[in-house]
């Protein structure tokens, strides 16, 4: 069992068990509860035994069950409503189970804790269903299922730290803020055992609980940084990803023959994978990964004439991709639009991207239009794992000398090369998979010259801007670009889209509203109410694009950062064969000479 | 969790005022009241969504006037009150009111240029004591394309008022564009006072230059940009400007920053 269903099995155990707690406080206890009540089953772990009144809680229930106490169903019922109700006493002589009657300084009900509460679950987008009758947001048994209900939520993430934080504020927040008095007050207004040793039980397992996450939350953090260094077999590391697949859906550059523009060899894009064979190494993939969690065409929400419901997506699977480390870079320009600017997330964004995690590739080679050591993204520390993965196809000669010579080679397997993969584990999560396999010293070695340079046009002063605007060699792109919106669509960082209604087949009534990425190199981009297109030619269009890239979004962002990565895929892509970088490199040239006749 | 700031919920409309085949004026039941110059997106199912500057406000509802000119304004054409529209907003910043307090203020606008301004120019209209001083140039391309009749009607029974159309002779009417008209405001006597021009990029550029002309400062000018966006909130990119946004930087800004903004 992997360390991930352990977790998972564990988080369903807790909202059992909170779920178990809200009932014996929701209603009247049943014959049907009652029985369950004599099996369930605590956790309760040696290390714990400090936590003394839950384990004299425990106690005293296998007392009750093993001693009866000659109490009834009835007695039960009649003391629930004594207790809890108030019912037969006069008024405020009870233990009323609401968070607002402990924490307000009148002890009345629906005040700041309510607001508080209810806030928090509309917040988390949850309503009060309809079986909670006349039971308010703060009493126990709905703060009870709403733990329960954080439990769930907690273990569909693959970000697992979050959740369990968010469990913990609303545990110590606002449960342990007063059930202990409240279950005090049940010891002293109830007349059965049975409730008052549910008492001791809710507060005793409450407290063991509030332990139990700090642990789980202290073993996260201690984890989440570790660099150490392994070699692996191939074929095993094949059977690791294997187990992975439990947990996550496995994206790598992937081939396909009978795909592709240049018609030479097929198209190589993101895509998921079953074994390390299918992963192309020794070329640049023609699309960026950004399409495996921000996809070309990916829905909103559905819609009929008078409603919508968000498509969210559900997938409890977390996302490996295994990506250069430009493309890793990329993604956090992304992050920056979808998750910053303008101060707020995109949900939809956000989902998919909370459950990547990268396995960076090496780069066997810097490939033609790479200029990656010109934009500062050939380095990045932003991976789980980071290896060097030669493929069959993609050693040459030497890389098999040069591993001869460091001593692989006694692991000769029926006459054949052992294919190792050395890798660094930087994600704590992934450590215990690699383990038993052999520990060596691996840094990752990142790709330090470039075939060609990009000069970043130096723009310090904005004055000159005008003056850039009406460079006269932009005209020259009228003649050269086609407007097909290719380099866009290719590269890592453009996150540009439109939305376009979808209707069903079968049901003309219904619909969805999609995004789709879209193109500032098509004229449509800029139009506006009534037809108007604000930019009409391939000229101005190229200038809003390629200053976005090595001004404008460092301009807004600030930092050293540019939106361009410098993967080079744009230049490969396009039909007309314009070269990005001799553009830019051309505007940095002009932006000089501009400067220069300034003086 | 974060809330989904791209999620439209339906609202009803609760009546439209035509104003001509091609305009209308929607008033449809919500809460959020947008400030003057806000925008929202409104859509609907199976058609689409776009930005529409909302024009007027009250309790419980928003105004939108509409002029037909696509597939999504078609649509919402044939809607009847009692039909739900999709909304999500206001979005954007708003014109600066509070600085065109005991000042004056004259507002040059260019065909729809005048919804952003509308529920601003109403809200002086009620109560003309906050200005020292409303002028009013809106300009149109000819008399079919005349918008809001009424409104200017009543302005010019309370601000200084002057309608024209840019080659057509109309009663009522000026004629000529609307920079021809800025002379006859008399900007040099302002002691303090603002200009807001909301128009076509071009028309807003050219009647700037023509209010500097008559010695105003550009600091005084505030302008409103149109542009499609798909988002409203940062991310869809199409209402970039520069290293600006103007769903979330504009569609106000000061000319002394809107001069700077190139396409």
């Amino acid at each position: 069992m992997s360390n991930k269903s352990d977790f998972k099995q564990l988080m369903s155990n807790r909202e059992e068990l909170y779920r178990f707690f809200a009932r014996l406080f929701q209603k009247e206890i049943d014959e049907a509860f009652f029985e369950q009540l004599r099996h369930v089953k605590f956790p309760m772990d040696r290390e714990e035994t400090q936590l003394t009144e839950f384990s004299d809680a425990l106690l005293r229930l296998n007392e009750y069950f093993e001693y009866d106490a000659g109490e009834t169903l009835d007695d039960l019922a009649a003391d629930y409503a004594k207790t809890f109700l108030g019912a037969g006493i006069v008024e405020g002589h009870a233990a009323f189970p609401y968070e607002s009657v402990y924490t307000s300084p009148k002890r009345i009900m629906m005040q700041n804790a309510w607001n508080e509460v209810t806030d928090i679950y509309m917040n988390k987008g949850i309503e009060m269903s309809e079986n909670a009758g006349d039971l308010k947001a703060d009493h126990i048994a709905i703060e009870l299922e709403y733990m329960a209900f954080l439990c769930d939520d907690t273990s569909q993430h693959t970000e697992t730290l979050f959740g369990l934080e968010e469990q913990k504020e609303f545990l110590n927040r606002h449960l342990l803020n007063w059930v202990p008095e409240f279950c005090l007050d049940i010891k002293y207004y109830a007349d059965t055992e049975f409730y008052r040793m549910v008492g001791q039980l809710t507060t005793g397992f409450l407290q063991f609980d509030s332990f139990v996450l700090d642990s789980m939350i202290a073993a996260r953090k201690a984890r989440i940084s570790v660099t150490r260094s392994f070699r692996v077999d191939r074929s095993r590391l094949d059977e690791i990803l294997d187990g992975l697949k439990k947990d996550y859906h496995i994206f790598g550059p992937k081939r396909y023959r009978d795909r592709g523009m240049r018609e030479t060899d097929g198209l190589i894009r993101y895509s998921e994978i079953n074994s390390l064979d299918e992963i192309v190494n020794n070329e640049q993939s023609d699309f960026s990964p950004k399409e495996v969690f921000y996809p070309i065409a990916s829905s909103l929400f559905r819609f009929d004439e008078n409603s919508v419901t968000e498509t969210i997506n559900n997938d409890p699977k977390g996302i490996i991709i295994f990506a250069r480390p430009c493309d890793i870079e990329a993604v956090r320009r992304l992050d920056n639009i979808f998750l910053a600017n303008g101060g707020s997330s995109d949900v939809y964004y956000k989902v998919a991207r909370d459950k990547v995690k990268f396995f960076m590739m090496e780069c066997p080679q810097s490939w033609e239009n790479c200029t990656c050591v010109s934009m500062g993204t050939n380095r990045t520390e932003n991976y789980s794992i980071a290896m060097r993965l030669g493929d069959q196809s993609g050693y040459t000669q030497k890389d098999r000398e040069d591993r001869l010579r460091e001593g692989i080679q006694d692991g000769r397997d029926n006459g054949r090369i052992r294919e190792v993969i050395d890798l660094q584990v930087k994600d704590g999560e992934f450590l215990d998979l690699f383990l038993e396999e052999e520990e060596i010293r691996y840094e990752p070695r990142f790709i330090e010259h470039n075939e060609k340079d990009l000069k970043i046009p130096q723009i310090d002063d904005p004055s000159l801007l005008p003056a850039i605007y009406n460079l006269e060699f932009w005209q020259k792109y009228n003649d050269e670009c086609i407007s097909c919106g290719g380099c866009n669509a290719v590269c890592g960082t453009c996150s540009c889209y439109e939305t376009i209604d979808f209707m069903d087949q079968d049901n003309s009534r219904k619909g969805e509203r999609r995004r789709i990425w879209s193109s500032c190199m098509r004229p449509e981009f800029s139009r506006t109410a009534g037809g108007n297109v604000i930019r009409k030619t391939p000229d101005v269009m190229m200038r809003f694009k390629v200053l976005h890239k090595v001004y404008d979004y460092n301009k807004r962002i600030g930092g050293n950062e540019h939106m361009c990565v410098g993967c080079g895929r744009c230049t490969k892509r396009c039909p007309e064969d314009i070269s990005y970088i001799d553009t830019v490199n051309q505007l940095y040239d002009e932006v000089e000479r501009l400067k220069a006749e300034r003086g | 969790m974060e809330k989904n700031k791209i999620l439209p919920q339906p609202h009803k409309i609760l009546s439209m005022l035509r104003h001509t085949d091609t305009e209308c004026t929607f008033r449809v039941a919500c809460d959020n009241e947008p400030n003057f110059g806000q925008f929202f997106m409104l859509s609907l199912p199976k058609v689409g969504e776009a930005p529409i500057s909302a024009s007027g406000k009250g309790p419980g509802y928003v105004e939108f006037t509409i002029r037909n000119v696509g597939l999504l304004t078609q649509a919402i054409f044939d809607l009847v009150p009692g039909n739900s529209i999709f909304l999500r907003g206001p979005y954007g910043n708003a014109f600066p009111v509070d600085k065109f307090e005991n000042k004056d203020l004259l507002v040059i606008c260019g065909g729809t240029g005048m919804a952003p301004v509308l529920t601003m120019l109403n809200h002086f209209y009620d109560h003309p004591e906050v200005c020292k001083s409303v002028h009013i140039i809106s300009g149109f391309k000819n008399i079919q394309a005349v918008l809001f009749r009424e409104e200017i009607e009543k302005f010019s029974r309370r601000f200084d008022m002057i309608a024209t159309l840019d080659n057509e002779v109309a009663p009522g009417f000026e004629t000529g564009m609307v920079t021809k008209h800025i002379c006859k405001i008399p900007i040099k006597s302002f002691v303090d006072y603002n200009i807001v021009i909301v128009g076509p990029p071009i028309m807003m550029k050219f009647a700037a230059m023509e209010c500097m002309k008559n010695g105003a400062d550009e600091s005084k000018i505030w302008v409103s940009f149109e542009r499609k966006m798909s988002c409203g909130v940062g991310k869809c990119g199409h209402c970039r400007v520069g290293d600006h946004y103007v769903c979330l930087d504009g569609p106000v800004f000061n000319y002394t920053e809107a001069k700077t903004m190139m396409d």
